[in-house]
Parts: C-alpha cells; structure tokens; sequence
C-alpha cells in the first residue's frame, strides 16, 4: 500500500467534516475519491497532503507519516491542485526549476522529462513567459507539467477535468496509464462520474464526510444488487438510501 | 433646483447608503490601524517630523529679513498645489454596485453629495494643516503681509473645493478626465489663483475662485441631468483607491486583497541568482523583487529619495535620515516573506518554513547592505566628511542586524496569528 487512510477524522474547526474514513491507494492504481459538492473530498485531500491535521486517525505514506517525518513525507507525492496556482514573477522554466529545486530532483534528468511534458501539452515555446498569464486552460497544463515531471510514489490530482479540453484530458489520462505502470499511486477526487467509471480501478465514495462504499467497479455494482448499473446509478442510489 | 437648497438634509436612502459605507469604511480602517499604530514604524516617522521640523525652524531662522530669495514665492505656490492633489474622491462605490444600484442612477446625485462632503473634509484637513506649516515660510521666506496669510490659506481651502469638484465632475463628463481639463482645473488655474494672491492681491483671487466654483458647480448639476453617471469609470478610481490604502495597510499586516502585477524585465536575469537547492526560497523571493511591480517600484522610490535627500544634508541630521530610510526600506519589505503564502505548493515543499524564513532573512540582508553602502555614499556626498559616512555606516549595520532578526521574528509570528 502506498497511502493508508485510516480512521480518519478531522476538519477546519471543532466540527469534524470527515467521520473515520478509511481507505487505501496500492502502487499501480488509479483510485477515483467519488463524492458531490460538499461531501469531503477537498477536505480528504488537503488532511493527505499535510494542510490540515486529523483530529482522530491516521495517515501514512510509503509506512511514513506527517508527523514522523513531514520532509520526507512531503517528498513523496506530487499534487494537482483544482484550480491552477502559480507564481506571478516565475517564468514557466522557473516554475519547473522551483519544483526541482523543492523535491532535490536530479537537473538534467527532470528538464528532460519536463521538456518532453510540455511538448505533449504543446507547451515548449512558452518557456521564457509568464504562466500567471496563461488561459486557464495552459495553467492547469502547467500545473500537470510540474507534478508529473517529479518522481513521487503517489499523484493526488483534484478535479481534472474540469477546464480541460478533450485532448487534454486524453493526455493526462494517457500520462497516469504510464506513472501506474511505473509502480505509482494515483489519488483522483472527481464528480465527473462517467469517465471516472472508464478509468478509474478502484472507487471510493465518501458522503458527508463518511465512506460510504470502496471497491472496484463490479464489486460496487454487487452490493448495489444491479448487474447494468452505471457508476451514477450506483452512486445516486447510494445517496438516496442515505437520505432515507 | 438653486444651490441655496444645495446642502439637503433631507435624508433619503441613496444619502443614508453612503452613511452606512462611510461607517463600515472607518470600522475597517480603525481595525487595520491598530496594527500601523503598533508598529516601530510610528516611532520612526516621528523620528523623521521631528527632524525635518527641526530642519525647517533652522532655515527659518537663518533667513534674512526681508528675505529676497528667487525661489521663495514659486517654491509656495508648488508645495500648495502638490497639497490640493492629497485627498482623491472618497466614493466608496463597490464593484457589485454596477449591476445592483444602476437602477438608482437617478438618485446617485445625493449620493455623490454626502460623498462629496466627506471627501472634502479629510481633503481639507491636509490642506488646513499644510498651509499652517506653510506660515512660516509666507511670512519670513515669501515676504506675505500679515493680514494676506489667512486670506491665502482660505484660498487654499476653496482651491481644494474646486480641484476635487473637478474631480467629481468627471462622474459625469469624460471631457474632465482628458489630460487638458485635469491640468487646466487641477494645476493652471489654481496656480493662477495663488500667483494673483501672493503677486497681486489675495482678497480679489479669493473672490474669483469662489466664482469659478459656483460656475463649476452649475456645469455638473446640467451634466448630471443630461449624461449618465460613469459606473465603470467611478468604481475604477474606487477600486485603484482602495488598492492604494490597502497597500498601506499591507505592510503591517496581511491584506487579503493586494495582487500583484509582475514585469518581465528580460535585461536583469543576468544578475538573478541561479537555481540552487540549497537556497530555494532565495531563488524566488530575489525573482519577486526584481519582477514585481509593487515591491521593485518600492525599492527604487526609496533609494533613490533617501539618497537625494542625503546629498543635501551636511549636519548630523543626515545619520538620521539614513537610518529612517533604512529602516523604512527594510520593514516594507517584510511582506515579501509571506506574500506566496497563499500558494499551497508553500505549504507542501518538503523543505520547510524555517527555509523559507531563512532564506528570506538572507536576502533582506543583502538588499538592506546594499541599500546601506548607497546611503553612506550620499551620506558623504552630502557631509563631505568620510568620518560621518562612517558613522552612518556603522549605524545603518546594526540596523540591518537588528531588522533582519529580532525585528523579523516579531513581525512574522504576528502575520501567522493574525492569518489563524
């Protein structure tokens, strides 16, 4: 296993959002963080990346966690944020060289994979400008570009699809086939639900803070009792019985 | 309707609107003055008033009488338009206000009254208060007969009266904000009022500005009824006002609303420092300085200031103002430590906050040194004696050991309680 959540509970006051949630990304998984507006998933994500700190329960990465060890916990994974952020005074090349800067990447090796990045994302003229001019659309390219460029075991990615154009989309897929196949982990929280169905391995669903459901397609649709569910079938049926 | 109804005190809603704004606008600024009047940074601007005054009453003194310096009269009338420009229109008009109060476009006359009216009374203030410090000056360097003195300082009142009515003018009228009628409304014709006042004769200067603000005042009631209110325009000047006060406010304590615009500035990557792991916080925070509007343009200003104002002086004045300059430079560049503090990738870097600090104590460093060496240099242009320079020197030193660390820390854990 590459991250653990276990029992986790916590928030951003005294009131707990997230209710012992438990689950797990193995290596060479795609995990899709399943769940509505105002379900948890933002929360889930930024108690995984150190920004916030369980109340109850407990992280690990790689048999790491935050406390232990924040700088090598920190080293380990690499985070697309939702919406892009980016250094207003960096050109693009000194974005990259921060992030190599920040992880201790190895110059050479990193420029290259990043080069290689940004002509996937037809990046690679617009090295001397600044991102914080960019459409929208060429940030979060960017924000890909400098999260895949590192060498982290797991790859938390919120909200992709979001202000992607399809081609895009088809890129960063294609790229989280290959760091699966390298032995890392990806964490994707999305409400997308269709194409989070045609890619994801596994699913975790939380709702209001809670797990709701975790496993593989067929697995959800078992318990569901429904052999021709959709993803959103599976889902919305779910929410309804909690409402009940 | 005739100006004799002209103020109303009726109370309608567009005028009670504006109370209400006016009232939240101080509550906000009364809170972000605690943290300006906390600061070293009053000490230290008493320390510069108290020099400059002490500066001031010596030139007065050593003046002969009568005085018949050339510059005497013109240097007057220039500090006295540069003070009618202090005290821009205080419209509080909110970005939200061109979508909800475009229905009231009707109304916004009485808004722009009350708005009106309290601008001009923090306006006014400056202007009352700079002509006082200005007596002086009138009676001794500018050879002002007594009894003109108050004439001329109530000239200077209805000047402001009707540089800021040019300026709520333009609400209305494009034609004001072209680059003719602000130069003409806002500098000509009030430096022609102020030469006929202290060349010819004041009370006569007096009475035609009054008549050229009754005019004014005529010529925007007919544009307010035949032209619609700017709403962009307005809410603009608002917003870049706002921004202005802001930054102010930014160098205490953290403003959630500051942005900023960065330059390219292609010509000084050359003496940018080069990445560096060890250092990679440093690597950003020179690139911020170098690039960012706000905090090179900040830079600049003072450097350059402080060092004309030193090539000036030759008492031990100058030590002072070397070390205000100084420190002055050194505390508005604290910001810069937590002004990527929004950016989560801050947050997760696996090279932690004492990095950062300690980068960006190292670069303040650096920066303030420079800063010093220029100083000292204008100290002994100014002085002509190197053992002065020396001594500002070695003030301006511990200074920077001061303001790079205890001063640092103080400042810093505050910015962190004050963001939880």
């Amino acid at each position: 296993m590459i991250l653990t959540v276990d029992g986790l509970t916590g928030g951003y006051s005294a009131i707990p959002v997230l209710k012992k949630l438990s689950f797990t990304v193995d290596q060479g998984e795609l995990v899709g963080l399943i769940g509505l507006n105002g379900a948890g998933k933002s929360t889930t994500i930024k108690h995984v990346i150190g920004l916030l700190k369980p109340k109850k329960g407990k992280i690990t990465l790689n048999d790491c966690s935050l406390l232990d060890n924040p700088a090598k916990y920190k080293q380990q994974f690499a985070y697309v944020p939702e919406t892009p952020v980016l250094y207003e005074e960096l050109t693009l090349k000194e974005h990259l060289e921060m992030t190599i800067m920040a992880y201790g990447l190895e110059r050479k090796k990193a420029m290259k994979k990043a080069s290689e990045l940004l002509k996937i994302f037809r990046l690679e003229n617009k090295l001397d400008w600044f991102p914080a001019n960019f459409s929208k659309g060429m940030k979060q390219k960017v924000m890909i570009v400098c999260a895949f460029m590192t060498d982290a075991k797991l790859f938390i990615i919120d909200e992709p699809f979001l202000g992607l154009d399809p081609l895009a989309t088809r890129d960063l897929l294609n790229l989280i086939e290959k760091v699966k196949e390298e032995g890392a982990g990806v964490l994707m929280s999305t409400h997308v639900l269709s194409t989070a169905e045609k890619y994801c391995d596994r699913f975790v669903m939380i709702d209001h803070g809670k797990l709701q459901a975790s496993g593989t397609l067929e697995e959800l649709k078992q318990n569901y009792g429904r052999e021709d569910a959709t993803l959103s079938d599976v889902y919305l049926g779910m929410a309804d019985l909690e409402g009940e | 309707m005739s100006i004799l109804e002209w103020p109303t005190w009726k109370v309608n809603k567009m005028d009670g609107l504006y109370r209400k704004r006016q009232s939240d606008y101080f509550k906000q600024i009364f809170k972000y003055l605690r943290y300006v009047l906390n600061d070293f940074f009053v000490l230290s601007v008493l320390f510069a008033l108290g020099g400059l005054g002490l500066a001031y009453s010596d030139y007065v003194k050593s003046l002969s009488h009568p005085s018949n310096l050339w510059y005497s009269k013109p240097l007057l009338v220039l500090i006295a338009i540069f003070l009618l420009q202090i005290g821009k229109p205080k419209t509080l008009l909110k970005k939200a206000d061109a979508v909800f109060l475009l229905a009231k476009e009707s109304e916004m006359g009485q808004y722009l009254k009350r708005s009106f009216f309290s601008s001009y009374l923090s306006g006014a203030a400056i202007v009352f208060v700079g002509g006082l410090v200005l007596v002086p000056f009138m009676l001794f360097a500018c050879n002002v007969p007594k009894s003109d003195v108050c004439l001329i300082i109530f000239l200077m009142l209805t000047s402001k009266t009707f540089v800021l009515l040019a300026e709520f003018a333009e609400f209305y009228d494009e034609k004001f904000s072209s680059l003719l009628f602000e130069l003409i409304f806002r500098v000509l014709l009030p430096v022609l009022a102020l030469l006929l006042a202290i060349f010819l004769n004041a009370a006569l200067s007096l009475c035609l500005m009054l008549g050229a603000i009754f005019f004014l005042i005529q010529n925007i009631r007919q544009s307010a009824h035949q032209k619609m209110f700017r709403w962009n325009f307005a809410i603009e000047k608002e917003t870049a006002r706002m921004m202005e006060l802001y930054r102010f406010f930014n160098l205490f304590c953290d403003v959630p609303y500051v942005v900023a615009k960065a330059k390219r500035r292609r010509f000084l990557d050359a003496f940018l420092p080069k990445p560096n792991p060890e250092n990679p916080y440093r690597y950003l925070y020179v690139r911020c300085l170098a690039r960012s509007g706000e905090y090179s343009s900040l830079l600049i200003r003072l450097l350059v200031l402080g060092s004309v104002v030193l090539a000036f002086l030759d008492t031990y004045l100058s030590l002072l103002i070397a070390a205000v300059f100084l420190y002055m430079l050194g505390f508005q560049l604290i910001p810069l430590a937590t002004n990527y503090d929004e950016i989560v990738f801050m947050h997760i870097y696996p090279q932690g906050f004492e990095k950062k600090i300690n980068d960006f104590r190292g670069v303040l460093r650096t920066v303030m040194l420079f800063a010093a060496f220029i100083f000292a240099i204008f100290c002994l242009i100014g002085t002509r004696q190197p053992l002065m320079a020396l001594e500002a020197l070695a003030i301006m030193l511990v200074e920077t050991f001061f303001v790079t660390g205890n001063y640092l820390e103080k400042k810093l854990s505050i910015n962190l309680t004050y963001r939880n």
